[in-house]
């Protein structure tokens, strides 16, 4: 065999790797659940194991059914066999990691809240009885006037969209909900974002000032907590996945979201956790819960001892980012606004 | 005996058509090294504490070491010593190509050995599919007339000693291994 049929089988063996090696990540994103690898998500764990025993048997047929004489022939020196297997590995991780940060179309939502403009900053209004809701989630009749509010950040890199069913439910249950949007990860800056929207609720005419609540995802939650503790209008926290310590997140950041988005978080979260220093503000003398999904692997190790003095729950099977959509944390975030703002 | 031995598992060849398949399949540098790698792939996601996984994730580099101490060691063997392969001094069943090195020590089970020893100090029963592949990986050399089996053991003996070396080096690799996997975490790989 000549030099350009030895680079010639090593490119067909780098390609039918890569196919294998892809099947193969696949296998491990189904094991061990890994949004940020899998093609397919982890919803159904069953289509990713398919997938990548299709790939891994694909791959694997077409090299040694199709290349017999070029494998039967001198092939590749040791190095140069690594040198194609590095490169196919490379493709095949990129390749994982990358597909799974494609945008995907999300669902049509059933209502159009209100946007609305804040000083330095923008949101989302549900309201029980706001024309936007209108014909979707009519006032309950008797409802009293003015209501509680609740004004409440999504996690880091997720849209307003995230909170969209809490926000509905809670609208349902008579709340007035306002979903701001992260949209400023500078420090100080940030501090800004819950205050412009309690003012906005407290001044809202449907809102009663005495009764207002926030509410966070995440970073989201953090932010909620460092609020609180500087704004005595804020009545009530629940901070649902809040991250309180910094942490080196790792592999463990692929079970919840896509890698790139993950980078994003590890690098946004290592500096602004430890700049809101949430766990030394937790607001005295007013009720906050904290709620966190059981399979949530970025939450801090000792979720307890990180919680103490609060309400603390755990939803179990919920991840970090799963887990505002959840119906049990739905059911108990509001439950507990409803008792401790009332309806 | 050598020989004898190497008679009897080449004198199978070309006996049963699906044995020579299989055998064929098993024998060539991409099959069993590919699986190989997807286990150990599959083994650095593996671990159901941080700290467990990092401890797999240390035994994956020990392997990548062990498997350039091991092949830096055949070649020193190759420039010490050359054994003509057995299709070149006998008439032999030979269902591969004709490689032109040392026929002992073994790559291929020097590799496949590295693979499983390593591996078994972590994890018995992966490495004991390692160390099953690896076997096959050399019968099927010598059952193809490429190998003698003085060559594939001896190319298992290194294999296992490289392995060994590299776990009563784990002292001096440490850094090196918590270099790796630091960096690795913090691009979110480890």
């Amino acid at each position: 065999m000549q030099f350009p049929e030895q680079i010639t089988i090593g490119l067909l063996f780098s390609l039918s790797a890569y196919g294998v090696i892809l099947g193969a990540l696949q296998i491990v994103a189904a094991r061990h659940r890994l949004i940020g690898l899998s093609l397919l998500g982890v919803g159904n764990p069953f289509r990713c194991y398919l997938l990548g025993a299709t790939l891994l048997l694909l791959a694997y047929g077409w090299f040694f059914g199709t290349r017999g004489y070029e494998i039967f022939s001198p092939g590749p020196a040791a190095s140069e066999f690594a040198f194609f297997l590095g490169l196919a590995f490379l493709a095949a991780l990129s390749t994982a990691f990358l597909i799974p940060n494609l945008p995907h179309r999300s669902s049509v939502s059933k209502v159009c809240p209100s946007q609305v403009s804040l000083e330095g900053g923008r949101g989302t209004l549900y309201s029980p009885k706001g024309p936007t809701l209108a014909g979707h989630l009519p006032a309950r009749p008797g409802t009293p006037v003015p209501r509680a509010a609740i004004c409440a950040l999504p996690g880091l890199g997720e849209g307003t969209r995230s909170l969209e069913p809490l926000a509905t439910h809670l609208a349902k249950r008579g709340f007035v909900v306002l979903v701001l949007e992260l949209s400023t990860l500078e420090y100080p800056d940030l501090l800004a974002l819950i205050p412009s929207g309690v003012a906005y609720l407290a001044a809202h005419p449907e809102v009663d000032p005495q009764r207002i609540g926030v509410l966070g995802v995440d970073l989201g939650a953090d932010l909620a907590i460092r609020s609180a503790s500087g704004d005595e209008q804020i009545r009530a926290v629940v901070a649902l996945s809040p991250i309180l310590e910094t942490t080196q997140p790792g592999l463990d950041i692929l079970a919840e979201m896509p890698y790139l988005q993950g980078m994003r978080w590890s690098r946004a979260t290592k500096v602004l956790v430890s700049r809101l220093a949430s766990l030394e503000h937790f607001p005295q003398g007013r009720p906050c819960l904290l709620l966190w999904g059981g399979e949530d692997r970025l939450a801090p190790q000792d979720r307890r001892a990180a919680s103490e003095g609060q309400e603390m729950m755990i939803v179990e099977g919920e991840r970090r980012f799963s887990l505002p959509r959840s119906p049990a944390a739905i059911s108990l975030t509001t439950d507990w606004f409803q008792e401790q703002l009332g309806g | 005996m050598d020989q004898a031995l190497f008679q009897l598992i080449n004198g199978l060849a070309g006996c049963v058509p699906l044995l020579d398949g299989g055998m064929r399949l098993l024998v060539n540098d991409y099959f069993v090294p590919t699986i190989l790698l997807l286990l150990l792939i599959s083994f650095w996601f593996e671990g159901r504490t941080v700290a467990d996984r990092e401890l797999n994730q240390r035994a994956v580099i020990r392997v990548v070491i062990a498997l350039l101490l091991a092949n830096a060691i055949v070649k020193a063997c190759n420039l010490l010593y050359f054994r003509p392969r057995p299709f070149s001094t006998q008439e032999v069943h030979l269902l591969f190509y004709r490689p032109s090195d040392s026929s002992l020590p073994s790559n291929p089970a020097a590799v496949g050995f590295t693979f499983a020893a390593v591996i078994w100090q972590r994890n018995r029963n992966l490495g004991a599919v390692m160390g099953f592949l690896a076997s096959l990986f050399a019968l099927a050399r010598v059952y193809c007339g490429v190998h003698y089996p003085l060559d594939v053991a001896s190319g298992a003996l290194i294999g296992v000693f490289s392995a060994y070396l590299t776990t009563r080096a784990d002292r001096l690799l440490r850094p090196l291994s918590t270099l790796i996997i630091d960096l690795a975490r913090r691009l979110n790989l480890a």
